[in-house]
């Protein structure tokens, strides 16, 4: 694979263009071709396809896609290009059974692929979620790892300093990201998971010089930095600088893309395309050891929208058909806590993924914006689910995710919010209350009553 | 050729994202004696219509929606001294300033937004990203806007930033 300095000589010597014409007269009809070329076509009936034949067209479309168009800097104006040789060379060195985490709590990150009955990864936590105080910082951390389930932890967004509210790129940035890694530490002792990996570090930076700060505060080498693209195809100096550091400290890399649905991709098809296209540029330009997608839908801003759900679907069985990159899929439910609406998303969203050949990172309530509005339960119910799919065909799964989003995809667009993390848990000791815990195991019986599913017996709620 | 088809060539030019084609349109109806008042009023806006609810229907997305954009943009530069010439005057438009907030450099969510509001006719004076908050409101005064519209998508970055802004 070339070196990431070869990477960043192109960023800054590439072929000059302003990103206005990179977006209309570059991206869009580049990713129009090739949808065309390859006869990439959404199906709606179908959110879950078992169609190996696209899944291969959707890779070499994103492939080609990636010649043509290559990745923007927007701190240079110019654009990285690479050839088809060097992608393929990239694939064939990508990282393959990664370690993250230490000691009892090491796990290796598995290499999946469509109906592989392989355990998934589980990434547990509130998927980067605001909380309003370090108290419940620290108890829903300490909740998350309790899970026997979790692979690694995903932290919650500290908003407040002392009272005063977190600006990005401020001292206040930097403290924040300190102490939300020295929180997490503490919350993950507390569980007896002292070794578990964090795998969104850290959340609570928004700059390069945060996460390098928090780096010296208890991010381990085992510890994932998650470090993203800028819709689409875009990078800059502060996503570099973080690959930079993260390559000179050691540490591994969560790549993150969310193509937004409605944005630059267009619609399902050309989403599933750039996904695919993505993992290629996670291995070349962001260094990573897992890519770590969430197609994202513009107005409903959730992960588990039906065209959003068949556009993660495809991209995964293309990814995972073809890259040795394996894929941890994050997602971004609409509705809050102690709802059904909440199970039902993101169980739909977790087996799309999973039988798909994907892991996951669960995940975020009520768009992962709404402050406190995040629970240990939903997350560890999804990761049952995600375990118990293991295996499943794509057919059956496609027929269980159709039942599902009849249930609630007509609420998208206004969901229930359901409780803060306050209202339905006790702070103190993070558990749920008794109707919260009846909420849950009702759901869990639903899942086998009418669709056959079997739970392990492994929840700390039983 | 008549004036319904011009109108209408004008309205497809304008769907389509297509400069040249409603330059063309523009030129054609001008040399019919159609007023630039009415090639915008009854030509290029059920155009830019059109495009705003296929787009809520998500029949289409953003790019096509920025071309229209583009294309309505383009367009104004040749009819607006026209219309001054002419000595109508159209009716008054709401402004809006837009950008996304310091610290903040996603654009998509802004872009959205801003080619709504100009689908719905709205001008619009785009700042770009992570824009301080004195520039939206020197902005805002240098062209007397009815509103400012900060965007942000980073908790972190971008939301604290809104108050200030």
């Amino acid at each position: 694979m070339i070196s990431f300095w070869t990477v960043v000589e192109r960023a800054l010597n590439g072929p000059i263009c302003t990103e206005r014409d990179f977006d209309l007269d570059i991206f869009v009809p580049n990713l129009r071709k090739v949808v065309e070329k390859y006869g990439i076509k959404y199906d709606p009936q179908n959110p879950i396809p078992a169609d190996d034949d696209l899944a291969d067209r959707v890779w070499e479309a994103g492939k080609e896609f990636l010649v043509e168009t290559g990745v923007y800097c927007s701190d240079t104006e110019r654009r990285i290009l690479f050839s088809l040789e060097e992608i393929d060379g990239a694939l064939e060195s990508g990282p393959c059974g990664r370690v993250f985490g230490e000691g009892k709590d090491a796990r290796v990150m598995p290499k999946r692929t469509p109906e592989d009955s392989t355990p998934p990864w589980c990434s547990v936590g509130p998927t980067s979620s605001p909380v309003s105080t370090e108290f419940f910082y620290v108890n829903l951390v300490k909740a998350h790892a309790e899970n026997p389930l979790g692979d690694g932890i995903t932290i919650p967004c500290l908003t407040t300093v002392d009272g005063q509210r977190i600006m990005g790129g401020s001292p206040l940035g930097i403290e924040g990201a300190i102490r939300a890694v020295l929180l997490t530490r503490e919350g993950m002792r507390r569980a007896g998971r002292p070794g578990m990996p964090i795998v969104n570090g850290v959340t609570t930076a928004a700059r390069a010089q945060e996460h390098i700060a928090a780096h010296h505060f208890g991010i381990r080498r085992t510890d994932a930095l998650e470090i993203g693209t800028i819709h689409e195809m875009k990078i800059d100096f502060d996503s570099l600088n973080k690959a930079a550091f993260s390559l000179a400290a050691g540490n591994l890399i969560f790549a993150e893309n969310g193509v937004i649905l409605g944005g630059y991709a267009g619609g399902p098809a050309g989403v599933a395309v750039v996904t695919a296209a993505y993992n290629p540029v996670d291995l070349l330009i962001l260094r990573g050891a897992v890519q770590h997608p969430f197609p994202t839908h513009f107005d409903l801003g959730v992960t588990s929208a039906r065209d959003t759900i068949w556009a993660r679907a495809v991209a995964n069985q293309a990814v995972t058909r073809n890259s040795s990159l394996p894929v941890v899929n994050v997602g971004y439910s609409a509705s809050g806590p102690m709802t059904k609406m909440l199970f039902y998303e993101h169980s739909s969203w977790v087996i799309a993924s999973v039988v798909s050949g994907g892991s996951v990172e669960v995940g975020a309530s009520a768009r992962g914006t709404a402050l406190d509005y995040t629970s240990p339960v939903e997350p560890l119910f999804a990761s049952e689910m995600a375990h118990a799919v293991a295996g499943m065909s794509r057919r059956e799964a496609n027929s269980i995710v159709s039942c599902l989003l009849d249930k609630y995809e007509a609420l998208l667009r206004e969901p229930p919010i359901g409780k803060k993390y306050q209202d339905c848990c006790d702070i103190v000791t993070g558990k749920p209350n008794k109707d919260y815990l009846n909420l849950y195991h009702e759901v869990r019986q639903e899942m086998t009553d009418q669709f056959g599913i079997r739970f392990t017996a492994a929840s700390p709620y039983i | 050729m008549s004036k319904l088809s011009v109108l209408e060539r004008l309205g497809a030019a304008i769907i389509a994202g297509d400069k040249n084609n409603l330059q063309k349109a523009i030129d054609s109806a001008l040399n019919e004696g159609i007023s630039p008042s009415d090639i915008i009023e009854q030509g290029m806006s059920p155009g830019m219509k059109e495009v705003g609810e296929r787009f809520a229907k998500y029949e289409i997305y953003l790019p096509e929606m920025m071309m229209a954009a583009e294309a309505w943009e383009n367009a104004m530069k040749t009819l607006e001294p026209r219309l001054l010439e002419s000595g109508v005057k159209r009716k008054k438009v709401r402004s809006v300033v837009i950008g996304t907030v310091k610290g903040d450099i996603h654009s998509i969510g802004k872009n959205i937004v801003g080619a709504m509001l100009k689908m719905n006719g709205f001008e619009v004076f785009d700042l770009g990203v992570d824009v301080a908050a004195s520039a939206f409101v020197t902005k805002a005064e240098e062209v007397g806007a009815d509103i400012i519209a900060a965007s942000a998508l980073m908790v972190m970055a971008g939301r604290p930033a809104m108050p200030q802004s």
